[in-house]
């Protein structure tokens, strides 16, 4: 492991605006859609609730590693728990799940655009631009992801926000009542079931040598937690108080649907060609970083020497998986079925997992050298 | 590798296959190229992708301000702080670059264990594989370098005709007319003696009055010793401001082709070389790429020491150092190497030096030959290294840590580290005021946005995304095109042709027509193709404001790359319209991301984020500025005290809040 690209250093600035990137690309996916169709008009608690979950493991997985492996990555902690073995087949299923990932935004956003901005061009076309530029991107390692995503941290703010406050016209808000939709129970399992959207905590557990400043990694995860949480919630808030809920359930590109109904006279109206630049963007970070997070992983599972190599393969690995289903909905049908429902057991599973074991050892060891003394 | 295998078996055609497997997959790599691969033929930029290169694992050079003793140099003494502290990251930088030569075949060999020398400190380097054919070189190289004739004595010889006879030898007379060989006799005792310079870069009247006239006319030695001679001659007889004595005929070439004089006295095995430099050379004049309405109007010229000169006139300063290389074998040229001693970062004075000496070239013609040559990424578009003509500009530059590089005849410096926003800023910036300042460098921002972008989006919204065009905007460009039977990308392409030929030939035609060759060739052909229905109107205009805002941009190098840019932005709108817009903008934002110039992001201080006082985006306040770009890492961080204008009650306040909230952090 002696690649630069292993030794990258990143700032904690950079970190946040990866990670917020990172998750807030699932506004403009499935994720709107899926929260409305299981919580309907109470949609926006969703990824409220869905951040406190994930806000509570982050912290007890960071100070579990603060407290025992401290500058160590998930994948060390389970060589030093379980052994080499067990690390590298822990990272390679992280890499698997991250490289399913990939694939299986890259074919939701391949279909946007051929659906909304290139509707003569074959899917095949936009598909491969995709990964040319996410492999391109990838190549150039993590601290090009992160320095890229604190340039397009303005450009995501202000689109989002500006989004928001230019469909303001069109706002209803008793579109949001009743308060608690379909009732607290389906919020709660829909925050639940959806709270492998935070997917940060895992690439947190992934990238945290990488931190420039160890101490500072609980803040970049609090902040790339509450962040994306906002801006969702926001924004599933805004969409149903200009689209009724019954309606938003069945709409598969939220973001563009908003843009197309921005009218604030003759000269502001039709922006959502503008907005091609926001969510093109973010989803290229978004499957940039999966994608080397994927090569990074196979890297360290099957000893590596470098990640480089790999990219172009895994892209068009990725580039291949992506057009597996047969059409759009199939696609987000297995992305929330397998990849958000049980990614949890990922996500969240695996590092939750590890570092208790791995804390219950070292405290057994600790024990047992006690009572050996 | 044409052996055949010599028994016919299964494991032989096995170990025969696995061979042949070996061969056509690491041939490209470890093996020698010239004897091919048959009918298989690996592009080699496929090759580099999927290859684990040594390049891949080896450090780039990094600016850091780390710091490691330098058991060498006793000046130094044991201390770890303070500003020479940093002279060890010099050092350790100087090793670890070496050990990238010694990695890639380079000359550099001495530190190697493997030839003999030193070994790391650090313990064993690792062992990387070499090319064969580098491999071959490399033995070559070395072959040739033991088998070179011995080295002629290159010390004077006492006797005046041997030296002359030499010099004729050295210098091709005299079929060489250039060289001027004067002999004469020095004073009443009639030593023979003789003067060499080069007609043309020597100053007649320099060698007249103070050469020739005292050691012809008004000298009067008493010493009669010959191996003493030059010490009266040196000392009493040539009023020269510049005198050196040298022993050996490399000095005497040296000091010739310089410009100096060389004066030989029969009996000596010394030489005096006299400076007289006095070529024909541009008096210092107005910059004629770098205008500004306030502030300095001179520029550098094509004279080496004037333009070193011009730098100290504006940096008075008894730190400012000017170490003077030499590049190239057939012709030398001096290659300044200025910087601030205490202040600039020494691993990055180190560097720049490492990087120059290590040019091997016959002639370096000019700054812009030298940058290619030391720039971390020759093939990028985007220069790394920032070329002025203005001393003022240097000046401002070496007080804030940068190098400066100034090579001969070049009326152009070179500044390194150079960061992306220092192309976007102009000198003119800093002498006005931060508001006008701030407001110049956001319309340049925003051209050089539009001279890359604009006739791109053009294109896009045209042809892709005309919903977002009001409709009476649309019915008219609609109209405007009516006529036009080419595509939007067909009359882009036409117009923009047309604006860089215009561009081109104005700076090749005389200057007294150029201007109005330029003008009128646009007017013409804009107005023409309009009439002739080649372009719409509407057209005209986006080309006209996008050819504008380039050159509104303050780099030319800069603005080289965004002309090149436009045009790769331009076919690609053509085809997938904002889409591939923003792909493009994601690639090109992160190769300028990993960029470095000698060790510094391109993109610093923004990303990776450092401190820095407002001089990025927009022009801050100067009596705010008060420390030193972070990302160079100098000596010494503070640039002005943090209250400058302690009997302004107005800034005073706000500079004691600001100071207030740094302590606390």
């Amino acid at each position: 492991m002696a690649n630069s690209d292993m030794k990258a250093r990143i700032g904690t600035r950079e970190l946040i605006a990866m990670m917020t990137l990172f998750v807030s690309t699932d506004t403009f996916l499935s994720f709107p859609q899926h929260a409305t169709a299981m919580a309907l008009e109470a949609a926006w608690m969703v990824p409220l609730l869905a951040a406190v979950i994930a806000l509570a493991i982050f912290l007890y997985v960071d100070n579990m590693l603060r407290k025992h492996f401290y500058g160590m990555d998930i994948v060390e902690v389970t060589v030093d728990t379980l052994g080499s073995v067990a690390g590298s087949v822990l990272a390679v299923i992280i890499g698997v799940y991250f490289l399913l990932e990939t694939a299986g935004v890259m074919r939701q956003f391949s279909e946007h655009v051929t659906t909304t901005v290139l509707p003569n061009t074959p899917i095949l076309v936009v598909g491969s631009m995709y990964t040319i530029t996410i492999g391109y991107i990838a190549y150039h390692g993590l601290e090009g992801i992160c320095r890229i995503a604190y340039l397009l941290m303005p450009i995501l703010l202000v689109g989002a926000v500006g989004l928001c406050l230019l469909t303001a016209k069109w706002w209803h808000p008793l579109m949001l009542l009743p308060i608690f939709g379909a009732g607290v129970n389906h919020i709660l399992f829909a925050a639940a079931s959806d709270a492998a959207v935070f997917m940060n905590v895992l690439l947190l557990c992934i990238v945290y040598p990488h931190a420039h400043n160890a101490r500072s990694l609980r803040r970049v995860g609090i902040w790339s937690i509450v962040v994306p949480a906002f801006l969702m919630a926001g924004f599933i808030a805004t969409y149903n108080m200009v689209f009724p809920a019954i309606e938003t359930q069945l709409s598969a590109f939220p973001l563009f649907q908003l843009a197309r109904i921005i009218y604030l006279g003759r000269f502001v109206q039709r922006m959502e060609s503008i907005f091609i630049f926001l969510w093109v963007t973010v989803a290229i970070v978004r499957m940039g970083m999966s994608l080397w997070a994927a090569a990074y992983l196979f890297a360290r599972g099957l000893h590596w020497p470098t990640t480089r190599p790999a990219i172009p393969a895994l892209a068009l690995l990725c580039f291949a998986l992506s057009l597996l289903p047969a059409d759009v909905g199939q696609a987000v049908n297995l992305v929330e079925t397998y990849l958000v429902a049980c990614g949890a057991a990922v996500v969240f599973g695996l590092p939750v997992l590890m570092v208790t074991l791995g804390a219950l050892r070292r405290r057994g060891d600790s024990k047992e050298r006690f009572g050996r003394a | 590798m044409t052996q055949k295998p010599r028994a016919i078996s299964y494991a032989g055609e096995a170990a025969y296959f696995l061979s042949s497997l070996r061969n056509l997959v690491l041939r490209p790599v470890i093996f020698d190229q010239r004897e091919g691969l048959g009918s298989v033929q690996i592009p080699a930029w496929i090759q580099a992708l999927f290859r684990v290169d040594d390049s891949l694992l080896a450090e780039q050079f990094v600016l850091t301000d780390e710091v490691v003793e330098d058991s060498n140099d006793p000046s130094k003494g044991n201390s770890t702080t303070g500003p020479s502290a940093d002279s060890g990251g010099a050092d350790a930088a100087g090793k670890r670059a070496a050990g990238r030569d010694q990695g890639s075949g380079g000359e550099s060999e001495a530190g190697s264990p493997a030839r003999g020398g030193q070994p790391d400190a650090r313990g064993p380097r690792p062992v990387r594989p070499v090319a064969i054919e580098d491999y071959v070189q490399q033995a070559q190289r070395e072959e040739d370098a033991t088998h070179q004739p011995p080295e002629q004595d290159d010390r004077l010889p006492a006797e005046l005709t041997e030296a002359k006879r030499e010099l004729s030898a050295l210098f091709h007379l005299p079929a060489n007319k250039d060289v001027v060989v004067r002999e004469f006799v020095v004073g009443r005792r009639r030593w023979p003696a003789l003067a060499v310079f080069i007609d043309g870069m020597a100053d007649k009247m320099v060698i007249n009055t103070h050469i020739l006239q005292p050691l012809m006319f008004l000298s009067e030695v008493a010493e009669d010793d010959a191996a003493r001679r030059m010490e009266p001659i040196t000392q009493a007889l040539l009023p020269g401001n510049q005198i050196e004595l040298v022993e050996t005929w490399q000095g005497v070439v040296s000091g010739v082709v310089a410009g100096s004089t060389v004066v030989f006295v029969d009996g000596c095995r010394q030489a005096v070389v006299v400076e007289s430099k006095g070529w024909e050379h541009r008096s210092v004049n107005l910059p004629r790429t770098e205008q500004v309405v306030r502030g300095p109007h001179n520029a550098f010229t094509e004279s080496f020491r004037a333009n070193t000169g011009l730098v100290r006139a504006f940096l008075r300063s008894e730190r400012l150092v000017t170490e003077i290389l030499s590049v190239g074998r057939v012709g030398k040229t001096d290659v300044a190497v200025m910087y601030i001693e205490g202040l600039t970062n020494k691993s990055l004075v180190d560097e720049v030096k490492r990087r120059i000496q290590a040019i091997d070239v016959d002639y370096l013609a000019d700054s812009g030959i030298l940058e290619q040559f030391i720039e971390d990424n020759p093939g990028s578009l985007i220069p790394q290294v920032l070329a002025t003509e203005r001393p003022d500009r240097i000046a401002h530059m070496l007080s804030e840590g940068h190098v400066a590089i100034l090579v001969g005849q070049s009326p152009y410096a070179l500044a390194v580290p150079v960061v992306l926003w220092t192309m976007v800023q102009s000198p003119e910036d800093a002498f006005l005021r931060f508001p006008f300042g701030t407001f110049g460098r956001i319309i340049r921002w925003v051209a050089l946005l539009a001279a890359f972008l604009l006739p791109a989006g053009y294109v896009a919204i045209t042809n892709y995304h005309s919903e977002m065009i009001p409709t009476d905007l649309m019915l008219a460009i609609a109209a405007s095109r009516e006529r036009v039977p080419f595509a939007v990308i067909m009359e882009v392409i036409m117009m923009e042709f047309a604006i860089e030929l215009i561009r081109e030939a104005g700076i090749r035609i005389p200057n007294a027509v150029g201007p109005t060759i330029g003008i009128v060739g646009a007017l013409i052909i804009g107005q023409a193709a309009v009439e002739a229905g080649l372009v719409s109107p509407l057209l005209v205009i986006v080309v006209a404001v996008t050819a504008l805002c380039s050159f509104a941009i303050p780099d030319y190098a800069l603005s080289y790359a965004v002309r090149i840019l436009r045009f790769v932005f331009l076919v690609c709108a053509a085809f997938f319209g904002f889409y591939a817009i923003a792909l493009l903008m994601c690639m090109l934002m992160v190769r300028l991301a990993v960029m470095k110039s000698f060790g510094v992001p391109l993109l610093s201080p923004l990303t990776p984020v450092t401190p820095s006082t407002h001089d990025v985006w927009v022009r801050g306040p100067v009596y705010k500025m008060n420390q030193r770009p972070s990302y160079l890492r100098t000596q010494t961080q503070q640039r002005q005290e943090p209250i400058t204008r302690a009997w302004s009650p107005f800034t005073r306040k706000a500079a004691r809040r600001s100071l207030f909230r740094r302590r606390n952090k």
